[in-house]
């Protein structure tokens, strides 16, 4: 047999070996899974919204993080200056008549 | 409106004017009419997909991805042209993209040289005989590209300038891969086959 002939025989015997599923299933639910992609394909709409949604997202998370972060300074600043206060204002404690002053 | 007519499904557009018909509607917005080519060609889809990924569910997945790929860009699709070519090409550029998946995972290169290591035979024909099973088994000792190759020309009878088309290879490289296939497979089924004579 020349190389052609058992090739072309091979062929012939070859061509059962196609797919054919255990699950015979698979040819109704193919085509119900490509129909579901292809009719809900995103509209004009649901495409901007696929966008637009993590970007709003994003920018409520800064604006969360900048508002407490503002908060959080002032509260600080206001603590300090109230140390600062303290520290330069001489406090007086008057026992007995004598009068001590702690910021000697 | 678009009832499929036969599973033949290497017929040119022009020899079915109803596939014609199908593509200008869908290219029209009547995505209704994309069901008659999903109908007429998806077995010989899942079957190429299959035939390279030896998986069930993942040639059911690739197909489902190659369908929907088409269908998103159909309206690049000349008038007239069989769709059954393009169709073919997307799901096996789709399988091949899940073998070098595969092979980037193991840290390996598609080889010419190294054997394919697939043995999926849980989809072959409940029919299919000793016969069928050594040639399946033949096909798929077979180095990656050889045995894609060897697999679209013997089993799905593919010419070879089809398989070039559909692999992106030029049709000398797929002669020589049917080549050392050939060679391969003669050595290997010798026994079922010197015997005969034609």
């Amino acid at each position: 047999m020349t190389e052609d002939k058992f090739f072309e025989k091979l062929r012939e015997d070859s061509a059962p070996l196609r797919f054919q599923p255990r699950d015979s299933a698979l040819w109704t639910r193919l085509p119900v899974r490509i129909r579901e992609r292809i009719h809900h394909q995103p509209s004009v709409s649901q495409m901007l919204a696929r966008w637009y949604r993590p970007i709003t997202v994003s920018f409520v998370a800064l604006s969360i993080v900048a508002a407490l972060s503002v908060t959080w300074l002032e509260h600080t600043r206001e603590s300090s200056y109230a140390a600062e206060a303290m520290g330069s204002n001489s406090v007086e404690i008057t026992v007995d008549g004598n009068t001590f002053n702690l910021a000697e | 409106m678009f009832a499929v007519q036969s599973e033949v499904d290497r017929t040119p557009t022009d020899a079915d004017p109803i596939e014609q018909r199908a593509i200008s509607a869908v290219k029209t917005g009547d995505a209704g009419a994309y069901d008659y080519l999903v109908s007429k060609y998806m077995k010989r889809v899942v079957s190429i997909a299959w035939g390279i990924v030896r998986n069930a569910h993942d040639a059911e997945d690739l197909a489902q991805e190659a369908f929907v790929k088409a269908f998103q860009t159909i309206v690049r699709f000349k008038p007239g042209e069989p769709f059954g070519p393009w169709i073919y090409r997307i799901v096996t550029n789709l399988a091949l993209d899940v073998i070098k998946h595969r092979q980037r995972f193991r840290h390996e290169e598609i080889s010419d040289s190294l054997p394919a290591t697939r043995g999926d035979r849980a989809d072959l024909p409940a029919v299919t005989n000793e016969l069928g099973q050594r040639i399946d088994a033949a096909i798929e000792s077979l180095p990656e590209m050889q045995r894609i190759v060897a697999r679209l020309y013997l089993v799905e009878h593919f010419e070879h300038s089809e398989i070039a088309a559909m692999t992106n290879l030029s049709e000398g490289t797929v002669r020589s891969h049917l080549s050392l296939a050939r060679a391969k497979l003669r050595q290997r089924l010798a026994d079922l086959y010197e015997g005969s004579h034609d």
